[in-house]
């Protein structure tokens, strides 16, 4: 566990910068390995989606809380959905789970319009995000009561329900009242109940939420097992970035009830489809300007405010004389001390350091251009020594790669 | 005690202190009245002032309390065992109160979960609704319903009009007109808590049961009901208690076949000025009823609910 779990603590900038997560000798295998093998079904046009939403809408009087979404989750996907509070995470779910009806579109589950299934007949389990334990029945009791509505046989229960126990590490408290349980254990006891039925599809609103860091690793990796043996599709939903990238195959960014993009943690990273986008996921420094030229060597923007012309990777979406941003992430951008050597060809902006933090793994610099925009960069602190430290006021260079630059029009 | 450690002591003789107005409370109205009938019951019926004999006197000292209380006499608990007339009433009480808490409870359980599911800015108004009848005189809403339950009264009028009967309903004067004014008359004390308990009940339970495979009568079942049952054993409680003992609703509405124990108590005290045979009466009530309510505590205190 040591081993992968250090791994989960990694913030996903460093990671990306440096290598993709390495393979130490006698690991267990992980999903991020899985879906670089090639889990990529979304990109299979013959690969039959087990869930999907088309054109859904749903309002609440005048909030609309969903608005004409469509997406397509594949089986045994691990789906997550990222956006900021009141973005209609839960009520997405809600809808799939059967507690609330599109105000116009269909969802679908293997093919079968859900429209007229009751939540009690939808091969789909949920857990809420206010956990929703019934107060009257022990945790056990708790655990076992969708078993019961399945009528599953008693010893299997109790083998199921103790399972559960085991892996939510709550063996001890089975005799338990919700009540009688601290908040990281009731939401333990949530998750072990929509996970003992074993559902196709299970949703599950902030799970992880409100767990230590190391319990949060350890639930992470079972969740991943768990899908590997059992086949369960998952959605769930997190404000935990990291914990997004580390357990799902795809995460979509939702934004005001709508989809900004859907795309495998690598992807939405280092080639986001919107400002929103690059903004919401991780550190970005984004760099307004006008493209001069575009081509299959990239695009050449001239970055007025900044004055400076910024070459990024190659665009679809950039015109001649179109305004957008560059987009650039702080690991990627390199800074050394000004006057040392020749200067970059391209991509180079100079500055002085405004501010500078130390956080262990890297040290973030925030550097303040002549134009008086301030940049970020960072650095990987590979020694332990700081061999040419910079400081407060420094004058540096900032470049990077024209690769590790996009180019956003919206 | 060691010296430095006095302060939980002292705190816990505070929370102690808290506790004494309600017990005050009961010593002063339940205890007192409860022993002086209690000491009635066990005296002899005599045509004087007061109305029965011996008559306690602390003037007398210690030793005239002693030879009072030898004067004690079990005559009136034998005679209540012996005559059927009276064990016939208790019965008929019990039953009465048993069939309209029953009643009270079918009626009150949709009221209240209505109540209880409509939007919060009614909530307020819906309760204040649910107590407005008391705003009136319990015994002028008595009479009304004499206005309506009799031969030629409103709802004979309103069916025969109909055409639901052709011939008008014998409803007062009995048992039926009983259930229909104490179910009328007790709704809030069952509604009240019921709604209490449905209130405050997360909505999210029920698509939890939902989610977990229960149909929508069996997730009722489940939760919303097993959930109310403090409230359903509150509100039994408050309909079945006073019911037992009721005189106004049986006297009014009830025929001569209404047996109730209240109408009899009232008959010894008032009709026969026997206080010994009503005090027997009124201690043996406060028995039968103390015996559900004190199952109620343990069920309670053992966190059965
Ligand atoms: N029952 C409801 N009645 C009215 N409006 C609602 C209701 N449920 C949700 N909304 C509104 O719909 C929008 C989306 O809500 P939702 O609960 O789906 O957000 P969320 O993305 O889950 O947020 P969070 O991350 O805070 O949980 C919000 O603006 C919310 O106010
Ligand atoms: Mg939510």
């Amino acid at each position: 566990m040591d081993t992968g779990e250090d791994r989960l603590l990694i913030p996903p900038p460093a990671v990306a910068l440096t290598e993709p997560p390495g393979e130490a000798a006698g690991d267990p295998p992980r999903r991020g390995q899985q879906q670089n093998a090639g889990f990529a079904p979304w990109d299979d046009p013959a690969a039959v989606p087990l869930i999907e939403f088309e054109g859904v809408s749903k309002s609440y009087g005048e909030t609309l809380a969903v608005d004409d979404l469509s997406l397509a989750i594949y089986p045994r996907e691990f789906f997550a959905l990222l956006g900021p509070s009141g973005c209609g995470k839960t009520t997405l779910m809600r809808l799939l789970a059967g507690f609330e009806t599109p105000s116009a579109g269909t969802i679908r589950l293997e093919g079968r319009d859900l429209g007229a299934v009751p939540p009690h007949e939808r091969p789909i389990n949920m857990m809420f995000q206010s956990y929703a334990l019934f107060p009257h029945l022990s945790v056990w009791d708790n655990i076992a009561f969708g078993l019961r509505r399945d009528r599953v046989a008693k010893p299997e229960i109790a083998r199921r329900v103790d399972e559960m126990l085991t892996l939510v590490q709550l063996t001890g408290q089975a005799r338990r009242k919700p009540h009688q349980l601290s908040g990281g254990q009731r939401q333990r006891v949530a998750l072990a109940r929509s996970l003992a039925k074993r559902p196709r599809v299970l949703l599950l609103d902030e799970p992880l939420a409100a767990l230590d860091k190391k319990l949060r690793g350890e639930t992470q990796f079972e969740l991943m097992n768990l899908q590997e043996e059992v086949g369960i599709t998952f959605l769930i939903v997190t404000h935990d970035q990291e914990e997004a990238m580390v357990l799902a195959d795809r995460i979509a960014i939702m934004r005001e009830g709508r989809i900004e993009q859907v795309a495998p943690p690598r992807r939405l990273y280092e080639s986001p489809a919107s400002r929103y986008v690059a903004d919401f996921v991780g550190d970005v420094n984004l760099i307004e300007g006008t493209v001069t030229e575009s081509g299959p060597g990239g695009v050449r923007v001239a970055a007025e405010g900044i004055g400076a012309t910024l070459l990024t990777a190659p665009s679809d979406e950039a015109a001649t004389g179109a305004p957008g941003c560059v987009a650039v992430r702080p690991e990627k951008i390199a800074i050394g001390p000004a006057g040392d050597g020749p200067p970059p060809a391209h991509n180079a902006l100079e500055g002085v350091i405004y501010d500078y933090a130390y956080l262990g793994e890297y040290t973030l610099f925030r550097v303040r251009t002549a134009s008086g925009h301030l940049i970020e960069a960072s650095r990987l602190n590979r020694s332990r020594f700081d061999d040419n430290p910079l400081t407060w006021d420094d004058r540096v260079v900032l470049s990077f790669e024209a690769d590790d630059a996009v180019f956003l029009d919206r | 005690m060691a010296p430095r450690s006095p302060a939980p002591k002292i705190s816990r003789w505070r929370a102690n202190l808290a506790a004494i107005p309600p017990y005050v409370w009961l010593l002063l109205f339940f205890l007192a009245p409860f022993l002086i009938i209690l000491k009635i019951s066990f005296s002899e019926a005599v045509i004087a002032q007061p109305p029965y004999s011996p008559v306690l006197s602390l003037s007398d000292g210690v030793s005239g309390l002693w030879a009072a209380v030898r004067e004690f006499t079990f005559a009136n608990y034998a005679f209540l065992a012996e005559d059927s007339l009276y064990i016939r009433a208790y019965l008929s009480s019990l039953t009465i109160a048993a069939i309209s808490t029953a009643l009270t409870l079918l009626v009150g359980y949709p009221i209240a979960l209505a109540m209880a599911r409509a939007p919060h800015g009614w909530r307020p108004l819906l309760v204040a609704l649910m107590i407005l009848p008391f705003w009136t005189s319990f015994l002028i809403r008595v009479y009304a319903w004499i206005g309506i339950l009799k031969r030629d009264g409103l709802l004979n009028q309103v069916l025969l009009w109909s055409g639901l009967i052709s011939e008008p309903l014998t409803i007062l004067n009995t048992n039926t007109a009983v259930y229909i004014g104490i179910v009328y008359t007790y709704l809030p004390f069952m509604v009240l808590p019921l709604y209490a308990a449905l209130e405050r009940q997360d909505r999210a339970l029920l698509e939890a049961a939902a989610d977990l495979g229960s149909p929508p009568l069996l997730a009722f079942w489940q939760v919303t009901v097993r959930l109310s049952l403090p409230g359903i054993v509150a509100g039994c409680l408050l309909v079945f208690i006073p019911v037992v003992g009721e005189f106004v609703i049986p006297n009014l509405l009830g025929g001569s076949s209404t047996l109730m124990i209240g109408q009899t108590l009232w008959d010894e005290f008032f009709q026969n000025r026997d206080w010994p045979l009503a005090s027997t009466v009124a201690v043996l009530l406060v028995l039968v009823l103390v015996v559900p309510i004190t199952l109620f505590q343990r069920i309670q205190s053992r966190g059965g609910l």
